[in-house]
């Protein structure tokens, strides 16, 4: 039975939660999602822990607003748009604070609460210092820029669908792609002389 | 876009070389606990919270209790009951007597005039006698039905007494008014009380009293 349930497409499984409250497609969309929404909650907040916040939200709000799905979306973009406009809140409201400690975010008891940091990029074995300035260059360019770029050339989404995640126009993706990548080439002159 | 792609193609591939950032391995059971305690502490809304149904019988009681005064106590009246300047209570028959129109007073002054009263008199007759007047009219007019019922009697009598009033002369008018006021100062049918008929025997017997007080009273006075 859970066989034919890892076998539907992302719809299907959505259709199903909504259909029958079917907590098993739940599950298994978790599975299919959880990472490449960690990446890049990851890449746009620069912060593992509000990120890991940012996406268990996202899924939440799946979960809890089911019937706004719509199939004639697809559900990758969906979630993707959720998950953005979660991490967008995030870092606004981080950046109002302007301070970020690992104390800042939940209760006290959340405060505590080490994440296992064999999934940290900055602990990991393949982990280098390129990567890293990488990382922080990518947090000096514009929002709306970086967005662009991570679902363009680090989560490899099509125009399309990241203009549906967007909801902006193809051609103002592809500009906003072309300036970050410019920005970001810009703060990382060090790296690239050319 | 495939130039701008080829322009930026070091940096395009090392941000695609960067590592995949994963989820931590309790990720799911977080979520789906966050979840289901989520849903045991989902808040009430504020208007949910006001109009739970304890919560409304403080003001349901304070609204019936309001409603019950405003019915019961008449805050606006200002008339402030003296039981010393309080009006007596008609009775029923001077009711029905004022019913009639000033015309009828105008044959008693008349009459009185000529009988020779004084004022004084005049005006407590004109407020409550005209009526029984215009009766004792009809009571003389048709001696023999005594036992006329004194509702029916005054009915009839308003009708009739006017046809007399219209149909006579003044002067005989007077007069005939003149009559029945002394007949009414002896009649007893139209005073309220009750009469009790008296047998053939009781009657001789009241006789015999009558007749021992008389005699005793003339011996008296002689």
């Amino acid at each position: 039975m859970d066989k034919n349930f890892y076998e539907l497409t992302n719809e299907e499984l959505i259709v199903e939660f909504q259909s029958n409250g079917n907590e098993k497609c739940f599950e298994i969309l978790m599975q299919r999602f959880k990472n490449p929404l960690t990446n890049y909650v990851y890449r746009f907040l620069g912060d593992y822990d509000s990120c890991i916040d940012v996406v268990q939200d996202a899924f939440i709000k799946v979960y809890r607003y089911k019937g706004n799905y719509s199939s004639i979306a697809k559900f990758s973009t969906w979630i993707y748009t959720i998950a953005g406009n979660l991490a967008r809140t995030e870092y606004q409201r981080r950046r109002r604070r302007n301070w970020f400690s690992i104390n800042s975010y939940g209760d006290e008891e959340k405060a505590f609460d080490v994440p296992d940091n064999s999934n940290r990029p900055d602990v990991a074995a393949d982990m280098s210092i390129k990567n890293e300035i990488i990382q922080k260059a990518l947090m000096k360019v514009r929002d709306s820029y970086r967005e662009a770029v991570i679902l363009r050339d680090i989560q490899e989404l099509s125009y399309e669908e990241i203009a549906e995640i967007l909801q902006i126009e193809v051609g103002t993706v592809k500009s906003r792609i072309n300036r970050g990548r410019a920005e970001l080439k810009k703060y990382l002159k060090g790296i690239y002389n050319d | 876009m495939i130039d701008e792609e080829k322009k930026y193609d070091k940096l395009i591939g090392d941000l695609k070389k960067l590592p995949k950032v994963n989820a931590s391995e309790n990720f799911e059971a977080e979520v789906l606990r966050k979840i289901n305690s989520s849903d045991r502490n989902k808040k009430e809304s504020f208007w949910g919270k006001i109009f739970v149904p304890e919560n409304l019988v403080p003001a349901a009681v304070a609204i019936v209790s309001a409603i019950i005064i405003f019915f019961i106590v008449d805050i606006n009246s200002t008339a402030i009951e003296d039981p010393l300047n309080l009006q007596p209570r008609l009775r029923e028959d001077i009711i029905v007597v004022e019913e009639f129109n000033e015309k009828d007073k105008i044959p008693l002054r008349e009459s009185k005039r000529n009988i020779g009263e004084s004022e004084p008199l005049k005006k407590e007759e004109t407020r409550q006698i005209p009526k029984t007047i215009f009766i004792e009219d009809e009571l003389i007019l048709s001696e023999e039905n005594s036992e006329i019922n004194d509702d029916a009697m005054t009915e009839n009598s308003n009708a009739e007494s006017l046809n007399i009033r219209q149909n006579l002369p003044l002067g005989k008018a007077v007069n005939k008014i003149a009559k029945t006021e002394a007949v009414q100062e002896l009649k007893k049918d139209n005073f309220n009380f009750m009469q009790i008929k008296l047998s053939p025997k009781e009657k001789q017997e009241v006789e015999q009293l009558k007749q021992r007080i008389q005699t005793t009273k003339s011996i008296k006075t002689d």
